[in-house]
């Protein structure tokens, strides 16, 4: 007999002691996916990664400064990233330089200079060796300040570390989501009479969709990464013990590190001392008097803070000492990283803001059209932080442009040299200037009328070209945009002009007005979208503005713009 | 050994332990799962999704009330996280006027599997709604910040919900009846 009843009740008292299975290969999906996270945590290799990334960045600085462009003092800001290592490494070699020098001009400055630099870093070695020492074999409260200060920097990194996988792994969730949905709508799984018939008879449709799932989890996990994990599998865990007791070991390398270094800056100091001896008496009473007292005093300093090390407060110098350490292993430490590789190519479309013509003031008016280009390059990328990229590569980029409406006359006679164009030998024999619609037929020495090509000048440069960019996320999910910009240092490889007729091409010469080194700022708009979580492909039109291509332009402007397509590989 | 044992163990990422801890709520979790999402594949992979969660987060429970209590909420609130964002287009009508009216029906004996068949064939908010406030007794107040909707939204996807369930449950009794008679 049946009866009325709640709703809410039929429900409630149906659903009250509901359990189900889930599938046998749940459990192993879950275990995959904890395993996969604690690989990701460490990832040693990219050391290497790291070094070719820092050699290039450097290489790169080495560039733009050396050109000595005032306007690419924007690099300095990408400088500080490599700067602490620089620093250290070079201020004894900054010392080393003065033995060379006392024999002509030792003056007051070089020498005090000396020293000073002396001071500061015997300063540091100081604090280096009394926060080394103790490490290995005290343990005193110096320590705990100045290594404190080192561990605090690692574990911030792990800490980084830790949040990127998990929005990693949000952003799989999400796309595994998505790519299923449609499959698992369609599979409405029947519902037949028992709980059990329920939970097995839709289990059996699923369970080959598990299996590949686990399949290519697995075979993500490539034997590289599986090496990594051993390697690191003892400092990986995550616990705050654990990674306590890794931390130590890069920190009192990097001290030792330190310390050596300072050795030898000490002992070149010494040196300097001597020849300023030997060449300058009066200088050197002063500067040796000077250094003696300075020596005393780090003398003092030292059993002073040997002394009070216990109580004393770290000085100013320690905390940059330290503060440097920390960069410097923060920078180091690769496990924060996350690299993304991205070959990508781009039609790549020339124009000019202003009209103008490099080759030849002449030919300013002329209608020039410019050729469609392929760029095709390689780009790494770094992420700074979550949303904030440094992106650099190497692009290969070829310009073309024609300068319509030229003759060529074959005729030296009142010839005028091409402006910026040194001629090949058979250019050399080619009066190429404007053409005159309906203008006198010139007639050579012979009487006979010069012969005329009309044609156009086509003038090809190729580049390397290689980025230094940031990019912001502005929309990060599954599709995403980012704003990107910065510049490109264009170094130039090919370089021709060219005769163009209906009839054949040659080479005229070779632009004479082109920068070797050249830039271009760039800014652009990035759209991605995730195939998979570590692929991604993207879009990114981007607009690029040259700056000194020409030594001398004739007021032609050259910018292009390129719609840079391909695909992010992220590890 | 003792539940909290287990869980500090899990804390530590002992495999061992987080595979015992599951095997003790799978079930339990699982049938959430069931009742929170569209059809079965998707349970699964909200309960894969969710157990995932509850490992990396255990850390963040700090031993006060009910651990399953506790993980229940992880599991919902991943689902809820997951349906959240999915725009449909909300044709309530605002004016269904006994919101909280009760629906009745034969109660007749109507088995699990066609019930929760029925739940899961709901619109994604309806569903989430009706599983939150009546099956697990979440107030509507609590309902409307989980979901990011207003209270009024709750009662009448609620009430809507109920309506549509309803229909399905009378369906199934007049189609059964005859034989059963």
């Amino acid at each position: 007999m049946s009866e009325r009843k709640n709703i809410d009740r039929l429900f409630q008292e149906t659903f009250k002691d509901f359990e189900a299975e889930p599938s046998e290969i749940a459990w192993e999906n879950i275990e995959a996916r904890l395993e996969e996270k604690k690989n990701r945590k460490v990832i040693p290799l990219w050391f290497k990664y790291a070094g070719v990334a820092a050699i290039f960045l450097i290489g790169l600085l080495l560039i733009t400064f050396n050109t000595g462009k005032d306007q690419f003092g924007s690099g300095a800001s990408d400088a500080t990233v490599n700067a602490p290592s620089d620093k250290s490494s070079k201020s004894p070699l900054k010392n080393s330089q003065n033995p060379g020098n006392p024999g002509d001009n030792v003056n007051r400055g070089l020498n005090e200079t000396g020293p000073v630099n002396a001071i500061t870093v015997t300063d540091d070695t100081k604090s280096a060796n009394e926060s080394g020492l103790p490490q290995s074999t005290k343990g005193s409260a110096q320590e705990s300040q100045s290594g404190g200060s080192n561990a605090s920097g690692i574990r911030q990194s792990n800490d980084d570390i830790v949040v990127y996988p998990m929005n990693k792994e949000q952003e799989k969730n999400k796309n595994g989501r998505a790519g299923k949905a449609g499959v698992s709508n369609g599979n409405a799984s029947p519902f037949d009479n028992s709980r059990e018939h329920y939970a097995s008879s839709s289990k059996k449709g699923k369970h080959n969709k598990h299996h590949n799932k686990k399949t290519a989890r697995q075979a993500n996990l490539s034997d590289r990464d599986i090496q990594v994990a051993q390697n690191a599998g003892r400092a990986n865990s995550g616990t705050p013990s654990e990674t306590g007791s890794r931390n130590p070991q890069p920190g009192k390398n990097i001290e030792q590190e330190f310390k050596n270094e300072n050795k030898i800056a000490v002992n070149e100091n010494n040196q300097s001392g001597q020849p300023g001896q030997h060449n300058n008496q009066r200088v050197t009473e002063t500067t040796t008097t000077s250094t003696q007292a300075i020596v005393a005093k780090t003398d003092d300093i030292k059993l002073d803070s040997t002394a009070t090390a216990m109580a004393e407060k770290p000085n100013a110098l320690e905390e940059l000492q330290n503060e440097k350490e920390s960069k410097s292993v923060a920078e180091n430490e690769p496990k924060m990283n996350r690299w993304q590789v991205s070959p990508r190519v781009a039609p790549i479309y020339l124009s000019s803001s202003s009209e103008g013509s490099p080759i030849d003031s002449r030919f300013a008016n002329n209608e020039k059209d410019y050729k469609t280009q392929l760029s095709y390059g390689l780009g790494v990328s770094y992420a700074l932080n979550k949303r904030l990229s440094l992106r650099t590569g190497v692009n290969s980029l070829a310009f073309e442009y024609n300068t319509n409406n030229v003759v060529a006359k074959q005729s030296s006679v009142g010839r005028k040299q091409l402006e910026h164009v040194n001629p090949t030998v058979q250019g050399a024999f080619l009066r190429i200037e404007n053409r005159v619609e309906g203008g006198p037929v010139e007639l050579a020495n012979n009487g006979l009328a010069i012969k005329e090509f009309s044609s156009s000048l086509s003038q090809k440069t190729g580049y390397f070209e290689i980025p230094v960019e940031l990019s912001y996320k502005v929309i990060d999910k599954r599709f995403g945009i980012d704003v990107i910009g910065g510049f490109s240092t264009l170094l130039l490889n090919e370089n021709e002009v060219l005769l163009v007729s209906s009839e054949n091409q040659m080479q005229v010469g070779k632009a004479n007005n082109l920068n070797a080194t050249s830039f271009s700022t760039n800014l652009g708009i990035g759209f991605r979208y995730d195939i998979w979580k570590s692929l991604q492909v993207n879009f990114e039109p981007t607009f690029k503005y040259q700056i000194n291509t020409y030594t001398e332009s004739g007021n032609f402007k050259p910018y292009f713009f390129g719609l840079y397509t391909g695909l992010n590989y992220r590890f | 050994m003792s539940l909290e044992q287990l869980i500090n163990d899990c804390r530590n990422n002992d495999r061992k332990a987080q595979e015992q801890l599951y095997k003790l709520y799978k079930s339990k979790l699982f049938a959430v799962c069931l009742k929170y999402s569209r059809n079965y594949a998707e349970a699964e992979d909200n309960f894969q999704d969710g157990f995932v969660i509850i490992f990396n987060k255990i850390g963040q429970f700090n031993f006060k009330g009910s651990f399953e209590g506790w993980m229940k909420r992880v599991m919902v609130n991943n689902v809820l996280q997951q349906y959240r964002n999915v725009t449909y287009l909300d044709m309530v009508n605002k004016d269904i006027a006994d919101e909280d009216a009760d629906v009745e029906i034969e109660d007749e004996n109507v088995p699990l599997d066609f019930l929760m068949k029925i739940i899961q064939e709901l619109p994604d908010r309806y569903r989430l709604v009706f599983n939150l406030y009546v099956i697990d007794g979440y107030p509507h107040k609590e309902i409307a910040e989980m979901m990011g909707i207003t209270v009024g939204t709750s009662k009448s996807n609620l009430a809507r919900a109920r309506l549509i369930l309803k229909e399905k449950i009378d369906n199934y009794n007049r189609h059964k009846l005859p034989s059963a008679k």
